[in-house]
């Protein structure tokens, strides 16, 4: 691809991106966020891929922007907010309180780019190539699970245990105990007898 | 390429792996209970916990150098005395927080394996940050340990307060571990993509306003974790909510590995422009609020959760130090202030526990008259109270007397000022329930969880070990010089 055209792609993305996430924290309703959220993930992927990390964007896609995001929506349908459900509209001074706080995270991280020697260094290389060079194995599934399961395997399994925590964790919080589940449901059953009489 | 494990390597993480495997152990071997045996106190999960924890520990001992073990896997981890040191720590904290939660959580009427898998589990990952050498182990293993202490934090889901301090926790601990990661990126950026401590440290992008972000980022991560001021907003409500046991255990236990791995990322990297400043400037505030703050708790438990981030405070003074070029030497205090606090620490929440029958009891008044009933409980929990306060003869003397003592000796005065003047305003609340245990009598007739011997057993032997460390301080102090200069290999 020349550089051209990929200059302009990732300006498009980096636009949709940072547009979709405002909207992602502004609107009220959590439907919209989600669909934003995976729009934002989508721009994310495009970056991804052009820098030349194609599995990483393949995976951005299907694992967020597919599979969790169809996690997420599935869960805001089971609660179905309401109007009424939806949090207040916030006031002026929190919004303005949050604005100040972005507001100084974005200019203390624009300093620290801007003010960058690496960042300067490698810019002093010319706009093209944009990104050094790579070898053509770079980003591939044969690069990434060579990396993955040689250089990074005790993080690999370290990993497992997170999961593992994960998941006890939620099958505690989430579970109630054999006598709030019969009383729940003997609830529910007295609940019909008395709709049948 | 071929894939293989070196010796080293597996004995670098025999510790973290026996913790896991006791973590599953314990899940097992409660497979198929019946929910009503969550009144009893099965004493088959803290046998297998205090086999699991005593292993671990003594596969700390298997390795004699003491000197770095150079890089192993790749750079993701370490096996140097320093490291051991941390994960000694860790195992200790963990051994007698499954002792203490068997009874604790039965007379509450919910004792699951969760709870002690959780303790296991969150102990592996954190002798693990303790020894990790690049910036994804670190970031894996807090994050491993901050979910096995956020589902610990909430365990008593039908309690509000409980609730309510772990969803803080969690989307506060969420945040911060974004801070974390983003500081991360932008030293891997700064340093021309390197992600080992090793590499980052030999690296010329030090100078480089990306990497003083960066580590800017990465502190803020750390001081979440820690509990310093600014960011220690979570602390209170989750120590109020949390199971007692629990709050011993993440009180200890996440500080001690937070804090041994800030000390040795900080001590690798240099950190970045005025970042000792800044911690200075941290340092005292968290001395100060922490101390002020729990001048008037009635809640013991708030009182202990103003008094950890306080003892932060003192912890953060050997990092300035060190950072301002006087080299590694002045972090040496950090180990030795970790065991002390650890031992006092642990015998608080054991009588903390003890008084807590059928619901949490953690006033200061609910005391009263306890030296009558239980002297031993009484005794434990004064020499706790009296080492936090920093009075001579303990362990928390000590380490202030090491801390402060470095800091004069650099030129940090007014550093050792703030802390003196903290230490001594908190002489007050820590004499308050010395008062009410000694000097009142019960209100109604005392009763204390039942069947306690995990209980007084730590009260017992943390005590003990506090007024150990007290008089008997010079190995632990020569260990942790030795730790600290085996850092750099």
């Amino acid at each position: 691809m020349s550089p051209g055209i990929e200059q302009l792609f990732f300006g498009i993305a980096a636009v949709v991106a940072t547009v979709s996430s405002l909207l992602v924290v502004t609107r009220r309703n959590p439907i919209y966020s989600a669909m934003f959220l995976i729009v934002m993930f989508a721009a994310v992927s495009v970056i991804f891929m052009l820098l030349d990390a194609t599995f990483l964007g393949f995976m951005q896609l299907l694992v967020y922007a597919g599979a969790i995001m169809v996690l997420y929506l599935f869960v805001i349908m089971l609660i179905n907010p309401r109007e009424g459900d939806l949090p207040e509209e916030s006031g002026v001074t929190e919004k303005s309180f949050a604005a100040g706080i972005a507001l100084l995270i974005f200019s203390l991280l624009s300093f620290a780019i801007s003010h960058s020697n690496e960042v300067e260094r490698l810019s002093s290389l010319g706009p093209i190539p944009l990104i050094p060079e790579v070898s053509a194995s770079h980003g591939t599934i044969r690069a990434f699970g060579l990396e993955l399961f040689q250089k990074h395997l005790l993080v690999f399994e370290l990993t497992s245990v997170l999961v593992l925590v994960g998941i006890i964790g939620a099958v505690h919080l989430a579970s109630r105990g054999r006598k709030d589940r019969s009383t729940a449901s003997s609830g529910a059953g007295e609940g019909l007898v008395n709709t049948d009489v | 390429m071929e894939l293989t494990i070196s010796g080293a390597e597996i004995l670098a993480i025999l510790p973290a792996g026996i913790l896991v495997v006791t973590g599953l152990a314990q899940l097992f071997a409660d497979l198929g209970r019946s929910a009503e045996d969550k009144h009893s106190e099965k004493t088959h999960l803290a046998m297998i916990g205090v086999t699991g924890f005593l292993l671990a520990f003594a596969a700390l001992f298997v390795q004699g150098s003491e000197a770095s073990a150079g890089e192993l896997y790749a750079g993701a981890m370490t096996d140097d005395l320093f490291g051991r040191m941390g994960a000694g720590v860790v195992i200790m904290t963990g051994l007698f927080s499954t002792l203490m939660a068997g009874s604790y959580l039965a007379s509450r009427g919910s004792n699951s394996a969760e709870f002690t898998a959780l303790i296991s589990f969150g102990a592996g990952s954190m002798a693990l940050l303790c020894q990790a050498t690049n910036l994804i182990s670190i970031f894996v293993a807090i994050e491993t340990l901050s979910l096995a202490v956020y589902v610990m934090a909430g365990y008593f889901k039908d309690e509000q307060a409980a609730s309510e301090g772990a969803f803080k926790y969690f989307v506060l601990g969420a945040f911060s571990s974004g801070f974390l990661l983003l500081g991360m990126a932008f030293i891997y950026g700064a340093t021309g993509g390197s992600v080992s401590l090793t590499d980052i440290a030999a690296s010329n992008g030090q100078q480089d306003t990306l990497f003083s972000v960066g580590t800017l980022l990465v502190l803020i991560g750390f001081a979440f974790k820690v509990g310093a001021v600014p960011f220690h907003s979570w602390v209170p409500d989750v120590y109020q909510g949390a199971p007692v046991v629990a709050v011993g255990w993440m009180a200890v236990a996440v500080k001690a590995s937070s804090l041994f791995c800030l000390c040795r990322f900080l001590l690798f990297t240099g950190g970045g422009h005025d970042l000792a400043q800044l911690l200075a400037a941290i340092s005292v505030v968290t001395m100060l609020l922490g101390n002020l703050a729990a001048l008037n708790q009635q809640s013991l438990k708030r009182m202990m959760a103003y008094s950890g981030i306080a003892h932060t405070g003192y912890l953060l003074i050997p990092l300035v130090i060190a950072l301002s070029g006087d080299g590694p030497s002045a972090a040496a205090s950090i180990p030795f202030y970790m065991f002390a606090y650890a031992a006092t620490t642990l015998a608080a929440f054991g009588v903390l526990a003890a008084i807590s029958v059928g619901s949490d009891r953690d006033q200061i008044h609910d005391l009263d008259g306890l030296a009558k009933n239980r002297p031993l409980l009484a005794l434990g929990f004064t020499v706790a109270l009296l080492s936090l306060a920093g009075i001579p003869l303990t362990a928390g003397f000590i380490g202030k007397l090491l801390i402060l003592s470095d800091a004069i000796q650099h030129g940090f005065l007014l550093l050792a000022l703030v802390g003196i003047i903290a230490s001594l305003i908190s002489v007050y609340f820590y004499l308050r329930p010395v008062v009410s245990m000694w000097f009142r009598e019960p209100k109604s007739s005392f009763e204390l969880v039942s069947s306690s011997w995990g209980l007084t057993f730590t009260v017992a032997v943390c005590g003990f070990a506090t007024v150990c460390f007290g008089l008997f301080p010079d190995w632990l102090i020569d260990l942790s010089k030795r730790s600290v200069e085996a850092i750099l290999g």
